[in-house]
């Protein structure tokens, strides 16, 4: 039994009562406006100095101890950092002012060995003494990870190498810091990176930015995991297994309709035809007909009070001298009153003799109806669950067989089998998961963006000019992004290398986007062929508040689903 | 009213505006939620001093929340549904109230015709002790929808769900109800 109280038949509680209650302008003196901003008081200031000063001071203490310690760090132990991030390098600048990718911050102590785990799997190895530190205090490795388009577009990661745009199957950026400045891996001691990719890298080559020169260099990497031929064949598997849960889905939605049937059509009510329920509490009244023509209506009529009333025994005990019949909404209640008082009964009007007999047999036909059409619903809702087992069964045997086939001599299936231990809800992201089994090893004696990928060709420009127009209105963009949805590779016109005269397009679903003065963003879905034929292309204005990663990602179809 | 036209959701939605800039301006909203609100707290609630405050902590709560309010096309009304959930369960928690259900007779009535049974002393005590032997969830849906008698839509809207899901939900929940009512038997 809960911790609960059952209240019957409280007395209810009038309007009037509650509006007389109503006291706003107590409210509002009870309501305080929202404070000044916390950095904005004094106290914060003198606390903040003294924090400060004490921190300063304990860590300019010499630390000696010496340990052989490993430290892990797991990405969700640590927090997202917006400031105090070092600038954004000259290559590396958002296209959007207002949006910014943020980087997760890992402390570490330089000192001792220590792995950081990011949220997709990928590690990050610092031995001890690998970092060029200012002091002995604990260091912070910022990281981003960049798994789709939006990401890589909103920290604004130059994606073009030579002449072409790159496709990308996975791309780290991890920086060091300590206090607040910018730290080094040391020339002797390289640091591991282990980047999972969400992509198989077959045909992927694997580059290091240029934070100066903002190009990218091929980069000696390790490639492991992510064989095409076992992700295909597990993909092919993995279809049987979207058709089933789709069906399992689908069958689930009936059965969920066919319930909601089972409530729209409820068993008669006795009430409803005026039937009696219990016989004791019946009684007649010689009420006024022209006062309720609905009850005379009816034919000769008692009334029979709704059971577990607490004053009945007292109501029919005495011997009343005077009652009124009351209804509200359809409901009646009766008072019997005399000189000492008075006492009410909620009651219903039951019909009696012909009509009664009449009144039994047309609610027995409906009840009758209702419950065949309530049978057949439930056999149907009975048939769906059956089918539904049946199919849940199958599907456990697609799994299984899944299991079997890429058991044991299969590093890919084991490595993504251990993801799926771990992540058990997760299971609906299968073929995702043994992607990132893919990884590529690196080591490497400096922090920055680290990306493997794909060069692919800049499309033919077309042959007439192309018109951009917001509203009817012909605008002169300075540069104009291109996504590819389908090579999943974003082109940007309005370089030197790539002017706007040689804006192209390939033959795929498009987003042409272009960042406005204002930070607004302008953007298009559109084909080659729709483009050419109209030799414009109208585009829509997010309003520069109304810009977020999320919407972005909406654009460019990249919304994640929650696992 | 809870339910709205389009019209009115509009003009609700120029009251919240206003209020934003000008706390004094929540008045409108006050008066017209106030009853509603407390009508939902005192259902649950056995205090009705109590459930004053807590209906005053509702909206004092929703005034200070007002910036952060966003509109999502229902009836500001869930908005402030949600909080006094929110408040009831606090209040709960730090006074020891008891997490009251309140019944009329009258509703005991309509289960018995549900469950086909007859309305006695017996199924009486077997019915309330059911109730409360029931998951909060499914309290609160039976609650809403067959002693507050609540539309579905609206139960959907107070509770973030769809009015389909209400329905389903609700539907299992009688289902829950009629079962412990028959294992009451015994």
């Amino acid at each position: 039994m809960k911790n609960r109280k059952i209240i019957l038949d409280r007395g209810s509680i009038s309007s009037q009562e509650i509006a007389e209650r109503q006291d706003f302008d107590k409210l509002l003196k009870s309501f305080k406006a929202p404070p000044n901003p916390y950095w904005k008081s004094i106290w914060f200031w003198g606390t903040t100095g003294v924090a400060t000063l004490g921190l300063f001071l304990l860590t300019k203490q010499p630390f000696t101890e010496n340990e052989t310690l490993t430290e892990t760090i797991h990405e969700e132990n640590t927090t997202l950092a917006l400031d105090g991030l070092p600038q954004d390098t000259e290559c590396i600048k958002s296209p959007v002012a207002a949006v910014e990718i943020p980087f997760v911050s890992h402390e570490i102590d330089p000192s001792i060995d220590n792995e950081i785990i990011l949220e997709n799997g990928s590690t990050i190895s610092i031995k001890a003494g690998s970092i060029e530190t200012i002091s002995s205090g604990r260091v912070v490795i910022k990281t981003r990870v960049f798994e789709d388009k939006t990401t890589a577009f909103l920290a604004g990661v130059p994606m073009d190498f030579k002449n072409s745009a790159f496709e990308s199957a996975g791309m780290i950026e991890v920086r060091g810091e300590q206090e607040g400045k910018e730290v080094f891996v040391r020339a002797d001691q390289p640091i591991e990176i282990d980047l999972k990719l969400y992509k198989d890298y077959d045909g992927f080559d694997f580059y290091a930015l240029d934070d100066q020169s903002g190009k990218w260099t091929t980069y000696p990497c390790e490639f492991s995991g992510g064989k095409v031929d076992e992700v295909t064949a597990l993909s092919e598997t993995d279809k049987k297994k979207t058709v089933l849960t789709n069906e399992i889905q689908s069958i689930t939605t009936q059965i969920s309709e066919k319930e909601n049937d089972l409530l729209e059509a409820p068993l008669p009510l006795k009430e409803t035809y005026y039937l009696p329920k219990n016989e004791q509490y019946i009684f007649t009244l010689d009420y006024n007909k022209r006062d309720f023509p609905e009850l005379a209506a009816l034919g000769p009529i008692n009334f029979e009070a709704y059971p577990n009333q607490a004053n009945y025994e007292n109501i029919f005990k005495k011997s009343w001298s005077n009652f009124t019949i009351e209804e509200v909404e359809g409901k009646y209640s009766v008072t019997f009153s005399d000189k000492l008082g008075e006492e009410s009964l909620k009651v219903r009007p039951i019909v009696t003799g012909i009509r009664l007999e009449e009144a039994i047999q047309v609610y027995n036909e409906a009840k009758q109806d209702a419950q065949a059409k309530r049978d057949l619903i439930e056999a149907e809702r009975e048939q769906l669950v059956n089918r539904r087992a049946e199919k849940n069964i199958e599907l456990q045997r697609y799994i299984a067989d899944m299991e079997k086939r890429f058991n044991a001599s299969n590093v890919v299936y084991l490595e993504a089998k251990k993801i799926l231990e771990a992540k058990e809800q997760r299971k609906d992201r299968f073929v995702g998961e043994i992607l990132t089994a893919a990884s590529a090893k690196f080591r490497t004696t400096q922090f920055g963006v680290f990306n493997c990928d794909k060069p692919v060709g800049y499309p033919k420009p077309f042959e007439n000019f192309i018109r951009f127009e917001i509203a009817g209105n012909v605008i002169s963009p300075k540069s104009v992004y291109v996504f590819d949805l389908d090579k999943d590779v974003r082109y940007q016109f309005g370089s030197l290398s790539n002017p706007l005269t040689s804006f192209g397009m390939n033959g795929h679903e498009n987003v042409v986007m272009i960042v406005l003065e204002n930070n607004e963003v302008a953007y298009a879905h559109t084909s080659k062929a729709g483009a050419k034929q109209s030799g414009r292309i109208q585009l829509n204005v997010i309003p520069a508040e109304k810009v977020t990663e999320e919407r972005i990602k909406t654009i460019l179809n990249e919304e994640r689903v929650s696992a | 009213m809870y339910h709205h036209t389009n019209e009115k959701l509009r003009s609700e939605l120029e009251w919240i505006q206003l209020a934003k800039r000008d706390p004094e301006k929540f008045a409108s909203l006050y008066e017209k939620y106030h009853e509603q609100i407390f009508r939902y707290i005192y259902q649950r609630m056995d205090d009705k001093e109590l459930a004053f405050d807590v209906t005053s902590q509702v909206f004092l709560k929703a005034m200070n929340n007002l910036p952060k309010y966003e509109y999502r096309g229902v009836p500001f009304g869930s908005w402030l549904y949600r909080i006094a959930k929110s408040e009831l369960y606090q209040a709960f928690r730090d006074r020891s109230s008891k997490r009251a259900i309140n019944i009329e007779t009258v509703h005991l009535a309509t289960f018995m015709d549900v469950f086909e049974d007859e309305e006695n002393e017996i199924n009486k005590k077997r019915l309330l002790s059911s109730i409360a032997e029931l998951k909060e969830a499914d309290v609160q849906l039976i609650e809403m929808r067959f002693f507050e008698q609540r539309p579905y839509k609206e139960m959907g809207e107070i509770l973030g769900i769809t009015e389909n899901n209400a329905k389903v939900k609700t539907f299992r929940a009688l289902e829950k109800l009629k079962q412990l009512f028959n294992q009451n038997n015994r």
